[in-house]
């Protein structure tokens, strides 16, 4: 009786946890080596870095922060074209106390104060930038990651499709697109954390052909694998920015990388919050 | 895989030479649950089901002085039939540690495998291919002429290689495939079959 019953409880906690769009992503995808990927003889080449970020409550005090990566990444890199941060930089990913009365607190307009002061550093640096944030429309909060161009200038924002438990908490509202846009003409695709989990953004990332995944993240858990399976399932290279540090229990290692599109991690770092830069080459 | 299917065809067709329950046909059904789009399904079931998915198979038979053949066939796929495809095909040697009188179960047993795997994601249309050495620790229960095996299996190295472009083949030893989550991990398989 107690195994049938146990059985009837573990098959309920299967059915009950199902999502027909999550695209199952485990342990599976990290079997076997990394492999060697040669772009040695790329057609186009992109100095990328990502950012690991260490966000306090206040989006003014993560704003000068991101300003000051973004100085040391221009000083020790100054060819880097795209600089990426991790998920709702200017402020934690999530609040328990208050999770969509904080959410609103730090949500901004786009355009607004965020893209302005990013907008100046990309235009003073020839840099694209993109980050993280919660953009405040129409009355509604949106998990959103910016593109700045290197005029400034918003190219382009994509709102997350595939909204965690947390996210709905917190009020976000989900948007129903991917985002593909051209960064000195590489296509590049532009995800928010678990968009890499949906079954059909994958595929329609991969269907639209694109070269670069900019990832931006905010994860408490990592597998801890040098293959990256969403390189993989769109033969991509993939540049992942994360948040680092402790938000009240929440603890996000800081992992950054760039992944060529073997799925083989070609910098990777975590524990500290750090960037790591990485020239991908393009093969068409 | 044919070669496999062959030993599995040969295991049923043999005449029977080796006494009672020398010769088996196995299914692992937990690889079946991970069909289910869950996120239980797709990260702790495949720990549990050998990392099989799907429709997984087995066939083996006891030679003379405890020393078994098996052949294991998987198909299915970890992400989703519509995504991804994962076939796989293993040949392991196994020993059982105790000589077993005709009315007790078989009992423990230890063995080593070889597991050819073919991760193809139709999303990119890529194949990633390996071949991963095992080692498992199970322990064999006779109910009739039924049985139950319960196994560890730990993997601990891989040669890869893929159909993508401007690839090339690498080998690489490790307990986990995720060290920094779990440094070792040994899966656990548990089979149900008939014997005869």
């Amino acid at each position: 009786m107690k195994l049938a019953s146990s059985t009837h409880a573990a098959l309920g906690l299967l059915l009950a946890a199902c999502n027909p769009d999550y695209n199952g992503i485990g342990f599976h995808d990290f079997f076997g080596a990394p492999l060697e990927y040669d772009d040695s003889d790329a057609d186009l080449r992109l100095e990328v870095a990502a950012v690991a970020l260490e966000v306090s409550t206040d989006p003014a005090e993560n704003l000068a922060e991101m300003s000051v990566m973004l100085e040391q990444i221009e000083q020790e890199h100054p060819d880097t074209r795209l600089v990426v941060f991790g998920e709702t930089s200017l402020g934690w990913y999530y609040m328990p106390d208050d999770p969509q009365g904080y959410q609103e607190s730090v949500a901004q307009p786009i355009p607004g104060e965020a893209t302005e002061t990013l907008g100046a550093i990309a235009a003073q640096h020839d840099v694209h930038i993109a980050f993280g944030m919660v953009e405040e429309r129409d009355g509604e909060l949106r998990n959103v990651q910016v593109l700045l161009d290197t005029a400034g200038e918003v190219m382009a924002v994509h709102i997350k499709t595939d909204l965690t438990d947390w996210g709905l908490e917190s009020g976000f509202v989900p948007g129903d697109e991917t985002t593909v846009v051209e960064i000195d003409g590489v296509r590049a695709g532009m995800f928010v954390c678990s968009d890499v989990e949906s079954q059909w953004a994958v595929e329609d990332m991969a269907d639209q052909g694109i070269e670069l995944l900019v990832h931006s993240w905010a994860s408490a858990a990592c597998f801890g694998s040098d293959i990256d399976p969403s390189a993989r399932m769109m033969n991509t290279w993939v540049v992942t920015a994360n948040r680092y540090g402790d938000e009240d229990g929440a603890l996000y290692l800081g992992t950054i990388y760039v992944s060529d599109p073997a799925g083989t991690h070609r910098v990777h770092a975590d524990g500290a919050q750090q960037y790591v830069h990485y020239d991908i080459g393009v093969l068409r | 895989m044919t070669g496999a299917l062959l030993l599995v065809l040969a295991v049923a067709a043999a005449p029977d030479e080796g006494g009672r329950g020398d010769r088996y046909l196995g299914w692992n059904p937990l690889a079946a649950l991970t069909a289910l789009p869950s996120k239980p399904a797709k990260i702790i079931v495949p720990m549990l089901s050998d990392m099989e998915f799907g429709l997984a198979l087995r066939g083996g038979m006891v030679l003379a002085d405890r020393h078994g053949l098996d052949a294991r066939l998987a198909f299915g796929s970890p992400h989703g039939l519509d995504f991804s495809l994962l076939p796989q095909l293993r040949l392991g040697y196994g020993f059982f540690l105790l000589n077993r009188p005709l009315d007790r179960s078989r009992g423990p047993h230890v063995g080593m495998n070889l597991r050819l795997w073919d991760l193809y994601y139709r999303t990119s249309q890529e194949h990633y291919f390996s071949v991963m050495p095992g080692l498992d620790l199970g322990w064999w229960w006779d109910v009739g002429s039924h049985f139950v095996d319960l196994r560890f299996n730990l993997t601990w190295g891989a040669c890869s290689w893929s159909s993508q472009e401007n690839t090339s083949g690498a080998c690489d030893l490790f307990l986990s495939p995720a060290p920094d989550m779990m440094p070792v991990l040994p899966l656990v398989g548990c089979d149900v079959g008939y014997s005869w």
